[in-house]
């Protein structure tokens, strides 16, 4: 029995959502990181009186 | 005529980045609607990201280089401004490219990276960009750096057309164009998997133009301010 279970576990392919997560998850990263620079030079135009 | 597209860059097409919001939701959504695919699995839904980021990046390529003409031409820094800022965008279109591609590599080649043409010539056109943005963070936004980045973008864009036909003139691992047929190669994506690729492709299209057209807007109160100051 446990042969025939060790044998099904390797037979199953891994779970490969996880690259699909890592995909998406890091361009959301990126454009999360793009936001962060383009509001840091909005706050710095600010400390100069000149952004609304 | 600048000063009328100035007036439509800066205040129509900066909308586009809220618009694009829905339409990338509707794209998710129909992404996690789309079957999974019998050899690959769920990693192919990489392709749905990976696929119109690089074409969004080369959209924006192009308008670099047209901005770069339009600058030579007119001398305007209103040129200057919109190339600086597709060029931003774009540099984050294709850096999300370099990092989606290995991680749809690593399951299906078994491995993150390969010295093969069309990631060669891809990384290629990242370091060109980055060193567009290096000339622009070390010597800030003069003339010299106007004409300079202008050059830089007409020269980057002529990779584009490159990196399309690697796949075709040097036969290597990257896998051949699957929307459209070229010649004797390609085409054949299943229609299920087309309306989640276009509406990805049209979501980050607006996204990335009003994205770019906010950083020029940016870049010009700058610009105001150095010279204020």
């Amino acid at each position: 029995m446990s042969f025939l279970m060790t044998a099904a576990a390797a037979a199953t392919p891994p779970d490969r959502w996880g690259y699909v997560t890592a995909a998406y998850g890091s361009f959301a990263v990126l454009l999360v990181l793009y936001g962060a620079i383009q509001a840091w030079r909005v706050s710095r135009l600010k400390n100069h009186g000149v952004a609304k | 005529m600048t000063s009328v597209l100035q007036g439509i860059w800066h205040r129509g097409v900066v909308w586009f980045a809220p618009v694009s919001v829905p339409l990338l939701v509707w794209a998710l959504y129909a992404v996690a609607q789309a079957p999974v695919e019998a050899l690959q699995g769920p990693p192919q839904k990489i392709f749905y990201l990976h696929v119109p980021l690089a074409w969004v990046s080369f959209i924006l390529f192009g308008g670099v280089a047209i901005a770069g003409i339009g600058y030579f031409i007119s001398r305007d820094m209103f040129w200057d401004r919109a190339g600086h800022g597709l060029a931003s965008v774009g540099f984050l279109m294709l850096t999300g490219v370099l990092v989606t591609g290995p991680i749809w590599a690593k399951p299906i080649w078994g491995t993150w990276w390969v010295w093969e043409p069309r990631l060669t010539t891809t990384f290629i056109l990242w370091a060109l960009v980055a060193a567009y943005h290096l000339i622009r963070i070390g010597r800030g936004n003069d003339g010299w750096t106007a004409r300079a980045c202008a050059a830089l973008g007409i020269f980057a864009f002529a990779d584009v057309p490159v990196i399309h036909m690697s796949v075709l003139w040097w036969r290597s691992l990257h896998p051949f164009p699957v929307v459209m047929r070229q010649g004797d190669v390609g085409g054949g994506l299943d229609p299920a998997m087309r309306l989640p690729l276009l509406l990805m492709f049209v979501g980050l299209t607006v996204l990335g133009l009003g994205l770019a057209a906010l950083r020029s807007r940016l870049r010009e109160r700058e610009d105001n301010v150095l010279v204020a100051s």
